[in-house]
């Protein structure tokens, strides 16, 4: 198949590209580095959170719960249910003080519902820690119901053993409204921001190659041969989609390896391998699209080796990767919706921090493939609109 | 097959690039028949790398049509781009890269087997006395060097017709030697090329046959000798030229 030989001569021309590699892999990887190191040198260190826990729910599910949260080590779990002189008014009230930093509430009824209340200064990272067991032992919990085993028991012991199999109900709030100002920076999220800036920089050895084939007449050598055209677009995607995703292994890896050594502790990806999989191909394809029509549109060398990073610092910017969004202004806040580094930083978000669904990124999945499909076609239909627009000009 | 069978049918090509006064291909009408060595002879500017372009599929003709092997150029048929090779006016080949890899890319691109592909890639690299350097990067070639591997690089897959686009320009003694070699083995072998040069004395030395091309027209075709012998007070095929295209190519250099 010479889609493979297309894919290792790409490898083959990026290999030769020493600058490129180390702007692709070496420069994210180290600024990510020193960006969590100053940040860690900002103590905002909380060693355990205090979590407060109201849970009347005496199901399987609820004690189960009970149970669960008590073998954290990092939380220190006090349970108010039955405590007289603290009401959840004033549970709450002292969450947004700041005096304890969580507070998760069980229904007492099915179908069960979990809120989970937190002051809403301490990291997004703290959060998780808070919120990624409850859904563990929550999953636990239904697993279990649904191999039957409590099924089982039920039956043998004639009793109905009241199990909340159908739904639970997670919520996450803040104690007060000021959830926008206070987010602070921390490793879950400069880890996934720079990898994003490094893997659109793909740009740059990607639009390079481009107007090399093109300029030195390789274009013709290639179109000559009895190989489709698609064969050479599909090829480079490809090449170029797994150089990207190497580059977010790698980055991720920087995080959860080699960050802990600096005494980084923040990046944590909690078993979301897969969704987060599939946001790093989606990006991949909207990079590898975008550095395609960068290649194809740019006259020169120099003019895609300019305009191609300056977009992609400008799309940075504004898409929340130099600092969140949160910390934006509301004006910029609203272009930020137009950056494609901002969807992936959110949809990396949405799983890192925010522990959504997966349903909760297909919106930010959908425009970064929507994207890189549009990209593509406009790089196609170069030769036809520019056609088109120069018989307009003449005219 | 036949000697005299024409292979590639050439008819009324026009080429008009878009934003330009006058067509880089006015109407061009001839016939290249089987094993010959056909030159194209003509001035820069005058239409030669056009007409190439389009013979090989890169370009798509304003009107008219050509056919190879009695398939227009217009359908691009897979089978007719395994048959023919192209040597580019260029020297388009990946400076990053060894000269191995880079035959070895182009040589999977024409489907040559896996088994062949390196006995293959090693006798055109003698054919270019190359073997010494193929395992070089191509930017660090001479002019000639880059030449000779730009040459095979549109030959390793043995088509029974290459396009030679002004392959010896800028070239040193040595390499067009090599160069020349090579064109008249290839075409001992019976395969057909379609040279185009604006070198008079190589055209009038390798072609069996020479059109000159003025302007996008071809004003005149035939053997050097029949050129020679046809054209008034001509003495050599500079003659010709000065005399039919009015341009003095000797000139020109
Ligand atoms: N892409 C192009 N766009 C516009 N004009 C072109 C283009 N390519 C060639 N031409 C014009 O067409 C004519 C023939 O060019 P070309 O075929 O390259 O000549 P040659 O190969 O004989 O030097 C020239 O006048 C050239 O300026
Ligand atoms: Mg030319």
């Amino acid at each position: 198949m010479n889609i493979f030989s297309i894919i290792q001569k790409e490898w083959l021309l990026l290999w030769h590209d020493k600058a490129s590699l180390i702007i692709i892999f070496v420069m994210p990887m180290c600024l990510v580095l020193i960006l969590t190191i100053l940040e860690a040198s900002n103590p905002r260190d909380v060693r355990q959170l205090s979590v407060l826990l109201i849970n009347p729910n005496t199901s399987i599910l609820g004690k189960a719960i009970d149970k669960g949260l008590k073998k954290i080590d990092h939380l220190k779990i006090k349970n108010i249910t039955k405590d007289k002189k603290i009401s959840e008014k004033e549970a709450r009230t002292s969450i947004a003080e700041g005096a304890h930093q969580a507070l998760i509430i069980v229904s007492k009824k099915s179908p069960v519902k979990i809120t989970m209340i937190f002051d809403p200064a301490i990291p997004k990272a703290l959060e998780s820690t808070v919120v990624l067991p409850i859904k563990l032992l929550v999953k636990n919990v239904q697993l279990a119901i649904s191999k039957g085993t409590v099924k089982k028991i039920s039956r043998l012991t004639r009793q109905r053993i009241p199990v909340t199999n159908k739904k639970v109900t997670l919520y996450t709030t803040y104690a007060s409204q000021q959830e926008k100002l206070i987010k602070p920076k921390d490793a879950q999220q400069i880890v996934p921001a720079w990898t994003l800036f490094g893997m659109f920089l793909i740009i740059i050895p990607l639009g390079s190659i481009i107007i090399k084939e093109r300029d030195l007449g390789i274009l013709q050598r290639l179109y000559v041969t009895p190989s489709y055209k698609f064969t050479f677009l599909f090829g480079r995607v490809i090449a170029f989609g797994i150089v990207n995703l190497i580059q977010w292994a790698l980055m991720f890896a920087l995080g959860l390896y080699i960050l802990p050594l600096f005494n980084i502790t923040g990046f944590s990806i909690a078993g979301h391998l897969l969704p987060l999989f599939v946001v790093a191909s989606a990006i991949a394809f909207a990079a590898t699209g975008f550095g395609i029509l960068i290649g194809s549109w740019s006259r020169t060398f120099e003019q895609a080796t300019a305009i191609g990073p300056i977009l992609i610092v400008i799309g940075a910017a504004i898409g929340g990767i130099f600092a969140p969004v949160y910390a934006m202004p509301e004006s910029l806040r609203a272009i930020a919706e137009y950056s494609p580094l901002h969807w992936g930083q959110n949809a990396f978000l949405e799983i890192l921090v925010r522990n959504s669904d997966f349903e909760a990124i297909i919106p930010d999945l959908s425009k970064l493939i929507i994207f890189g499909a549009v990209c593509i076609s406009l790089a196609l239909l170069k030769p036809f609109i520019s056609q088109k627009f120069s018989a307009l000009l003449k005219r | 097959m036949k000697e005299n069978q024409i292979i590639i049918k050439i008819k009324n090509l026009v080429k008009r690039y878009p934003k330009t006064e006058k067509p880089a291909l006015n109407g061009i009408d001839f016939d290249v028949f089987q094993g010959e060595f056909f030159g194209l002879l003509g001035p820069n500017g005058s239409g030669k790398t056009t007409l190439i372009s389009i013979l090989c599929g890169l370009l798509h003709p304003s009107s008219g049509d050509a056919e190879i092997y009695g398939h227009s150029i217009k359908n691009k048929s897979q089978k007719i781009r395994q048959i023919i090779g192209l040597v580019p006016q260029d020297i388009a080949l990946y400076p990053t890269l060894t000269l191995r890899q880079n035959l070895h890319f182009f040589a999977k691109l024409y489907h040559i087997p896996r088994k062949v592909i390196n006995e293959r890639i090693d006798k055109y690299l003698e054919v270019a006395q190359l073997t010494d350097n193929a395992d070089q990067l191509v930017k660090g070639f001479s002019g000639g060097m880059k030449r000779r591997a730009n040459l095979i690089a549109g030959m390793l897959h043995e088509p029974k017709i290459i396009f030679l686009d002004e392959p010896t320009v800028g070239v040193d003694t040595i390499s067009r030697y090599v160069l020349f070699a090579t064109l008249k083995n290839f075409n001992k072998e019976g395969k057909t090329l379609i040279y185009t040069t604006h070198y008079l004395e190589e055209a009038q030395k390798l072609c069996s046959r020479i059109g000159i091309i003025k302007e996008g027209n071809i004003v005149t075709h035939g053997s050097p000798q029949e050129l020679v012998t046809r054209t008034e007070g001509a003495k050599d095929l500079a003659d010709v030229f000065i005399k039919v295209a009015g341009i003095d190519l000797r000139k020109e250099e």
